[in-house]
């Protein structure tokens, strides 16, 4: 059969980029349907107005919204459309996706990551299922990305270091804040490890990017120096290079087309102006991240898939995950600190890159068996002045201030202190009350039905959560951090979202085999975070990168290469 | 929950680097009921013949340009002062103007601004038989406290707060906060690069 294309690829973020590179590389043609804008590096400012206040990277919520499913408190549920809450689920539609915006922050599973049930056993209410893959086929792919997509670090020995086929990272850390000395410092007294994190982005210029400017505003923000690893910069450019590679921005996939055998043939889209469009192609790959990946295959039913592509058993949507834990943080008064220290603190731009995994397993004996832990992550609140000035609008109490005490408050917010926040990650449990499903009445702009995305968690998330907030509440007290509180509740970050299209050797209780393609679709694969049974205690991207570039592989075995 | 209570959540959620949390940011918890601001600041005007006549007598200014009594609650809301910049100084008004005609600022935002301009004079002219603008500092300071006990007041004074400090901390370019008068007050240094006069936000709509 002669197609437009060998591949076409839905999405542009993380799971995709390995997927074009790889395939471009390999001499096959490929095509990426991404439904936002082709932003470039001129077009990514420090301005908080684009990024936070406005959202201009995300949908206008009333042409594409969610349908958020909460617990009501009284054991059913509340459902609220986003566009009346305002609590956006997007995280980046423009090519490249919400790596565009990640911090960077990098880290690998463990290989006890994916074994979760036969390490620790079942746990009442979770749905918890080993992976069908090892850390060991996973390794090499991770290393690859350390060079590939750049990630600069220093690799420190631990307790609960994950095994390398390298020696160290392939870039140097990035510059250091001199206050990471007091951190360190601190750790040590208690016996802890202070970690340095891995960051997606180059400590000097490489690969046709420039090094990391040193702004400071990472979180959020796009870079605007090639320097965060992003998948646009790092993977879908040098695809686009190889001229094998065609990028059509502004092109919203609503259908994926099946024949009577159950082959995927055709990707429906509407373009920029609303009219319909269609490519094929010989393999289909979805990567539109795991809420909107879930919503296609759902949406896309044919012949032989009539609850949509790869649902056969009615898996599809079904064990979503977030990133368990919370937040914490306090205020590190300038006065009690040196002058030149204050000074340096008082502008972003190094970095406080430190972590502690001294919990990723916890031997607590009131617990009896060994439990799951996870990671602390410390670092310094974010230099945006907007949205640290409207917190200051309400005080203490909870009430309005306004006039004189509002300046005085924002003066000493802005020059007195500097928030340290730490930032707590562990499993949100895979169980029934966590799921995408499509919104019978709800519609997007162009009149497909939305997700219905039902966030309920286990409370075991919050007792491990809890665990973790109190050592790092413990370290921050040490440390002379004044104010110190911590948050941890069972709300799911939007940014740190997988599984709903779980991989596994059942077709009964998965999605994808182990290779990722759909169990009842030949050619079709999933390279984004769905595919994840379990999530670990680590924000997702590194691993969405290795394992789609492990599925790339057999994605060119598949075509012959 | 209310607003207030979700407020203080938020304030202890953060939502910074990677996890982002809360479901504030540019909308809030109820965007569209934050914004309906119910019936005004007055759940019933208990309208005696006097001051019926007299909201008749001021219909005009309660449909007039709303722009001069906004101004002056911005004045209250954020005072000019010996050693740090005001609503007049960080340019708060020709900001606000700016945003409210910008395609991109919802509808339903504008007109509850608008709004709010019309709750506070009929508020004013049932208290003191005249409009906002006409009342002395001290009686429209007191109005201001007054409304901050609803529901409805609450949400439009946050809101226009919400305006003053981005006219106070965004970029110039955006018209607020010239030659940085509000980053040098809290001696705030910007990031780098800075967005440029035809890449603004709404620029980057049109890519």
């Amino acid at each position: 059969m002669n197609t437009d294309f060998d591949v076409c690829i839905v999405g542009s973020g993380a799971g995709a980029g390995p997927v074009a590179l790889t395939l471009a590389e390999a001499g096959y043609s490929v095509v990426v349907l991404e439904k936002g804008p082709w932003f470039t590096e001129n077009e990514f400012y420090k301005d908080e107005l684009a990024s936070r206040r406005r959202n201009v990277y995300t949908p206008n919520l009333n042409d594409e919204q969610h349908v958020i499913e909460e617990p009501d408190g009284r054991g059913g549920w509340s459902s609220e459309p986003t566009s009346v809450s305002g609590w956006n689920f997007w995280r980046g539609s423009c090519v490249g996706g919400s790596s565009n915006f990640m911090s960077g922050f990098f880290f690998r599973l463990k290989p006890e990551d994916f074994y979760l049930l036969s390490t620790f056993g079942p746990i009442d209410g979770a749905n918890l299922v080993d992976w069908p893959i090892s850390y060991e086929d996973l390794e090499p792919y991770y290393t690859r990305v350390e060079s590939v997509v750049g990630i600069s670090g220093r690799v420190v020995p631990h307790p609960h270091l994950e095994p390398r086929s390298t020696r160290d990272f392939p870039f140097p850390p990035t510059l250091e804040h001199p206050f990471v000395e007091q951190f360190d410092t601190a750790c040590r007294k208690l016996g802890w490890h202070p970690l340095p994190t891995p960051r997606a982005i180059l400590s000097n210029s490489a690969m046709n990017r420039q090094s990391c400017g040193y702004s400071g505003w990472c979180g959020s923000y796009g870079c605007s120096t090639g320097a965060k690893g992003s998948s646009r910069a790092a993977l879908l450019n040098p695809a686009f290079e190889t001229g094998r590679c065609e990028i059509r921005p502004h092109a919203k996939v609503y259908n994926l087309v099946s024949n009577t055998q159950g082959k995927v043939i055709a990707a429906e889209y509407y373009d920029r102006a609303g009219k319909r469009q269609q490519v094929d192609a010989e393999i289909f790959v979805v990567a539109c991240q795991a809420i909107e990946t879930s919503r296609l295959l759902l949406c896309s039913t044919g012949p032989r898939h009539e609850k949509g592509l790869g649902n056969s058993t009615g898996q599809v949507g079904k064990n979503l995950i977030f990133s368990a834990g919370g937040t914490g943080g306090g205020d590190i008064i300038y006065k009690k600190l040196g002058r030149t220290m204050a000074e340096s603190l008082k502008f972003q731009g190094l970095f406080l890159n430190r972590n502690v995994q001294d919990w990723y397993f916890i031997d607590n004996p009131v617990w009896g068996r060994r439990q799951k832990g996870g990671t602390i992550d410390f670092l310094m609140e974010h230099p945006g002045p907007i949205a640290k000035a409207i917190d200051l609008i309400w005080d203490d109490h909870g009430n309005l201030r306004w006039g004189s005490p509002l300046k005085q408050a924002l003066k000493k917010h802005f020059t007195e202190m500097r928030e340290f926040k730490c930032e707590i990650f562990c499993d949100w449990l895979p169980t029934d009350n966590c799921f995408v499903s499509l919104d019978t009445k709800v519609k997007d702009k162009w009149g497909t039905p939305v997700a219905r995305v039902r966030v309920g968690y286990h409370p075991h998330d919050i007792k491990i959560g809890n665990y973790l907030a109190k050592k790092a509440t413990y370290l921050m007290r040490t440390m002379g951090v004044r104010n110190v509180y911590s948050n941890i509740s069972g709300s799911p970050p939007p940014n740190l979202a997988a599984g709903g299209c779980r991989f596994g050797n059942d077709p009964k209780n998965s999605v994808l085999d182990p290779d990722c393609r759909a169990h009842d679709v030949e050619n079709l694969f999933v390279t984004d975070g769905s595919f994840m049974p379990t999530g670990g205690s680590i924000p997702y991207t590194w691993t969405i990168y290795a394992n789609a570039f492990r599925v790339a592989n057999k994605i060119v075995k598949q075509l012959g290469g | 929950m209310s607003i207030k209570k979700y407020n203080i959540k938020c304030r202890r959620q953060g939502k910074r680097d990677v996890f982002l949390r809360g479901k504030h940011g540019s909308g809030s918890i109820g965007r569209r009921t934050f914004l309906s601001g119910a019936v005004g600041f007055i759940a019933t005007l208990l309208l005696s013949p006097v001051v019926a006549r007299t909201v008749k007598s001021h219909a005009s200014a309660l449909t007039e340009d709303p722009w001069q009594t906004l101004s002056i609650v911005q004045d209250h809301l954020f005072p000019s002062e010996a050693n740090s910049p005001g609503a007049k100084e960080i340019n708060a008004i020709s900001y606000l103007r700016n945003m409210l005609a910008d395609p991109v600022t919802d509808t339903d935002e504008k007109e509850f601004i608008l709004n709010g301009v019309k709750w506070l004079n009929e508020l004013a002219v049932e208290r003191h038989e005249a409009v906002f603008m006409d009342l002395t500092l001290l009686q429209q300071s007191a109005l201001l406290q007054q409304i901050s006990k609803t529901t409805a007041g609450r949400n439009w004074i946050s809101k226009l707060l919400s305006y003053l400090l981005e006219a106070l901390l965004s970029d110039p370019v955006y018209g607020g906060n010239p030659d940085g008068v509000g980053w040098k007050w809290l001696e705030h240094r910007p990031g780098y690069p800075r967005p440029p006069m035809n890449k603004r936000y709404y620029d980057l709509l049109k890519i």
